[in-house]
């Protein structure tokens, strides 16, 4: 019975002698239990010197048995080609008739000790990407939307300039007009620079891109966005195996982030919420699909879907949507959208081009 | 003769916002050019197809299909007019897309209207000139890998074997000398070319000697 247990088992005498072994701590420690039974206990713990605490919990001759006795504690356990190895370690004690025994039973903290390892970093780029998708986002959105009528405005008044040098004879403005003219074209450049100069502040970074597989980028978008909601909401994952894009992949999980909440958003109400992933090639191009069995999106609203500033949200800039199509745009792709109703939930469809053999890394420079 | 009176051929700006699509015309009607502007991209490819304008000044960023989609409909890399991208974001790594699909080179919002006018007069010519000198005689030459570049990159290198620099070679061909850098190190990178005499050498190992 103590073989088939998941757990390792390690039953030692009063000199710290292994009685007993398990299959699990075959496993576990990399030794038989013909090569463990009757050595130290020593064998499988890390040298002496490197972890004094460790051998303390073990050396049972000099401690009382009290102490160590009863719930897990973590040490550390040695493998036979030396790897020490995080060990979740219960102490009992037994009375019998060949003396004093200790039983151990072991746990393997690897697994999760990698798992918390795995959250945190999450969490960590959870927080970065938050942190700069704020500024970022302002910033993009901001200069984007003014360098329209910026650019309008600087035309507009240097063709007035133009066409009063232009006719000498007729239509000439008089000099005080032509100086306050140049004060306005002034003032016009001044906005542009500021703007520039904004935007370099908030990207310092320029747009890194590299062959990545999209399945991956997915996974952890997805881990992101689930990290800060209510369990229970399923999130449908049919993905196409083997897709490489050549993309930022910061960028493209920031857009993958922004659909998957916006579709979790959407079902918030409904009794059996459910958002779809999937991906698949078209062609030459890599598409990506998240849907939801939400209400939909009303008519009059999808004119001002991709429009900066402009949400029906309560909270939030409106920006969301607006970035994640010009991140795709910016790759080569473009985000469309497909409004449902009528008991049918949105869905949005990031494309992205299937990267071509040849992808210069010469031409990211500068 | 006063030149405003002769039309110095047709402009194409293509552009969602309707400020800009409007000052742009201003501009360039002023100049003396037609101006024919479209909001979005299906419309301007009806028209592109069943006419050839002098230039074309298109916007990456449109609701719809993007500028880039534009361009490759379009098949821009043989289409027989010098196209611009306007762009309102400095994205290299879009704006070389832009480039490997066709566009001749980019312009970045906001500009003034002397750099668009000089940019545009500039690659309307270098067009013309390039039609009557036939396209650089680099495509004569039968160095390994001349097969992989683009018309364009063949034009870029003709000037680059002539000992033109990144400046001359964009006065020549209408084009910014920073697209000529990005033209550069494409054509660098497909004949697996280190620097510039190894690009030279490379063109030269048909065994032809160039003169000039």
């Amino acid at each position: 019975m103590l073989d088939t247990a998941a757990e390792g088992i390690i039953v030692i005498d009063e000199r710290a002698r292994v009685l007993m072994f398990n299959k699990a701590c075959e496993w576990l420690f990399g030794y038989t239990a013909a090569e463990v039974l009757g050595t130290n206990v020593r064998t499988i713990l890390p040298p002496e010197n490197a972890d004094r605490q460790d051998c303390y919990i073990w050396d049972f001759n000099r401690v009382g048995v009290r102490e160590i006795a009863g719930a897990g504690q973590e040490v550390k356990g040695r493998h036979r080609d030396g790897t020490i190895f995080p060990v979740e370690l219960s102490v009992g004690e037994a009375m019998t008739p060949d003396g004093r025994q200790f039983i151990g039973i072991l746990r393997d903290l690897r697994a999760r000790r990698e798992a918390e390892q795995r959250l945190n970093q999450l969490q960590a780029d959870l927080l970065r990407m938050a942190r700069i998708s704020a500024m970022d986002q302002m910033g993009a959105a901001l200069a984007h939307e003014l360098n329209q009528p910026l650019t309008a405005v600087m035309l507009y008044l240097q063709a007035i300039a133009r066409a009063s040098t232009q006719h000498p004879d007729g239509g000439a403005l008089p000099p005080p007009a032509v100086e306050i003219l140049e004060k306005a074209m002034h003032e016009a450049e001044r906005a542009g620079n500021i703007i520039q100069r904004m935007r370099r502040f908030v990207e310092k970074r320029d747009p890194v891109r590299r062959l990545v597989d999209l399945t991956s980028l997915i996974d952890d978008a997805v881990e992101l966005t689930l990290l800060g909601n209510r369990p229970g909401t399923k999130i449908t994952r049919e993905l196409t195996p083997n897709l490489p894009v050549f993309v930022d992949p910061i960028q493209i999980q920031q857009v993958v982030v922004n659909l998957v909440r916006n579709a979790l958003d959407a079902v918030k109400e409904h009794e059996a919420p459910d958002v779809r992933i999937c991906t698949r090639k078209v062609d030459d191009t890599v598409v990506l699909k998240v849907e939801d069995n939400g209400p939909g999106i009303p008519e009059k609203a999808l004119p001002y879907l991709f429009k900066a500033f402009s949400t029906s949200k309560g909270s939030g800039l409106g920006l969301g949507l607006v970035i994640s199509r010009t991140i795709a745009q910016n790759h080569g792709g473009d985000l469309t959208v497909d409004p449902g109703g009528n008991g049918k939930g949105a869905s949005f469809t990031l494309h992205l081009p299937v990267p071509l053999p040849i992808s210069s890394p010469l031409l990211m420079a500068g | 003769m006063n030149q405003r009176f002769m039309p110095r051929g047709e402009i194409f700006i293509v552009d969602d916002d309707p400020a800009v699509r409007d000052a742009l015309s201003v501009v360039f009607t002023l100049e003396g050019y037609r101006v024919t502007s479209f909001g979005d991209g299906s419309s301007f490819l009806s028209a592109a197809q069943s006419t050839t304008p002098a230039c074309i000044l298109l916007d990456v960023h449109m609701p719809g299909m993007s500028g880039l989609d534009v361009l490759k409909k379009l098949n821009a890399q043989h289409y027989a007019a010098p196209i611009f991208i306007i762009s309102g974001q400095a994205d290299i790594p879009m704006a070389v897309d832009a480039i490997k699909h066709g566009a001749l080179d980019f312009i970045e919002k906001p500009f003034d209207a002397s750099t668009v006018v000089a940019r545009v007069g500039a690659a309307i010519e270098a067009w013309v000139e390039r039609a009557k000198n036939g396209h650089g005689d680099i495509g004569s030459y039968q160095f390994p890998g001349h097969d992989l570049l683009t018309p364009r990159e063949r034009e870029v290198l003709s000037q680059i074997a002539d000992g033109a620099s990144n400046k001359e070679a964009g006065r020549k061909l209408g084009i910014s000398p920073r697209t000529i850098e990005v033209h550069r190190a494409r054509i660098m990178e497909k004949l697996g070319a280190k620097n510039a005499a190894d690009l030279v050498r490379i063109v030269l190992s048909d065994g032809r000697v160039h003169s000039g």
